[in-house]
């Protein structure tokens, strides 16, 4: 009787664990990145996204980065999640990224096919979302005392060269 | 007006004539007091000018750097004076020369019907119009390049040769070596 019990909670317990599993995921996408990168180091990106399952579950988020990273998905509101990462500004880059998203159980097949050495990219993922990220202002492409030098130099070459002209 | 008088009585005392006095004025490195004014008006303002530089760009304190500011721009705008001075000097008389012929001609064509003018007087005429020509000509174009060599050297020094020092060390040298080279190259003899 007791092992019946236990084995129902433990059943019980499973049941509620994969009950949340998200079914027909719908996600939208808004995306962030830095602006201005004159004074700093890294670049960020974020992407936050509300995602809506068929059965209304709220599941625990893992995302995995097109680098091969997986890290966990902070939840931020209701249905509401974000995602976040930062970049070398000489290795910044702007365009599309793909991030796929795994609920736990993905994860864990993840981490199974990570394990055993397979192809990541063949675990199904949840729901695949894309963040556009924008490339962030680095500062002017010539510097202002560069053309002030070249303009001077010029008007100095002139000068110079009539001189030279007037004194023949 | 005292050594204007003293001026005259030395052009009177030199026995020379109005004519040789023109031809000699040529030659002169005496500037006048309004040219004076102008090459000391103009040496301040371009003097003063990278103080803009050094307070908005290499954010030297205005008032905390007041006395160098006012030491440096006292001792470029005395430098760059001498070399507008020198400049013009050197490019007067070759500037009188290339202008002669024009000057000759605009004359002749404004009395050449006129009776009365002598030709000796017609001659005055030519040297004295030949001679501000050439003035004005060598005193304007001192002063633009002496200026674009101030500014080409000022900018050069500060930001590529002493980008990396204080920006009071980049201003002293900056603008002392701008002046002072300029001052210097404008003494140098022309060898041809």
């Amino acid at each position: 009787m007791r092992q019946f019990v236990s084995a129902l909670l433990i059943s019980l317990f499973v049941a509620s664990a994969y009950g949340t599993a998200c079914t027909s995921p719908k996600a939208t996408v808004t995306s962030f990145s830095t602006q201005d990168a004159t004074i700093l180091t890294q670049l960020a990106h974020v992407g936050e996204f509300t995602l809506k399952c068929g059965n209304g579950a709220k599941p625990t988020l893992f995302a995995e980065f097109p680098c091969g990273k997986v890290v966990p998905v902070a939840q931020v509101g209701d249905e509401k999640y974000q995602v976040s990462w930062t970049e070398e500004i000489k290795k910044g880059s702007s365009g599309n990224v793909v991030v796929r998203l795994f609920d736990e159980d993905g994860y864990a097949n993840l981490r199974k096919v990570q394990r055993d050495g397979g192809k990541v990219s063949n675990v199904k993922s949840l729901v695949d979302i894309t963040v556009s990220t924008k490339s962030a202002y680095k500062g002017p492409w010539v510097k202002a005392e560069l053309v002030a030098a070249l303009v001077v130099g010029g008007i100095a070459y002139f000068a110079v060269t009539t001189k030279s002209k007037v004194q023949q | 007006m005292g050594s204007s008088d003293k001026k005259q009585q030395k052009v009177q005392s030199s026995g020379f004539t109005k004519e040789e006095e023109l031809l000699l004025q040529d030659f002169s490195r005496n500037v006048s007091t309004k040219s004076s004014a102008l090459f000391y008006g103009n040496a301040f303002i371009i003097s003063a000018i990278p103080i803009w530089l050094f307070w908005r760009v290499h954010n030297m304190d205005l008032l905390s750097s007041a006395i160098f500011f006012i030491l440096m721009t006292g001792a470029s705008t005395y430098l760059m004076a001498m070399a507008y001075k020198n400049i013009k000097f050197q490019l007067k008389h070759k500037i009188a020369v290339r202008r002669e012929a024009a000057v000759t001609r605009e004359i002749n064509r404004q009395m050449g019907d006129d009776k009365k003018v002598t030709r000796k007087e017609k001659e005055e005429r030519i040297l004295w119009k030949k001679n501000e020509v050439a003035d004005y000509e060598a005193t304007t174009y001192s002063i633009f390049y002496n200026n674009a060599l101030f500014l080409a050297i000022t900018i050069f020094i500060s930001f590529f040769l002493l980008k990396n020092s204080a920006p009071l060390v980049n201003y002293f040298f900056s603008i002392g070596l701008a002046s002072g080279a300029l001052a210097l190259f404008s003494t140098s003899t022309q060898s041809n």
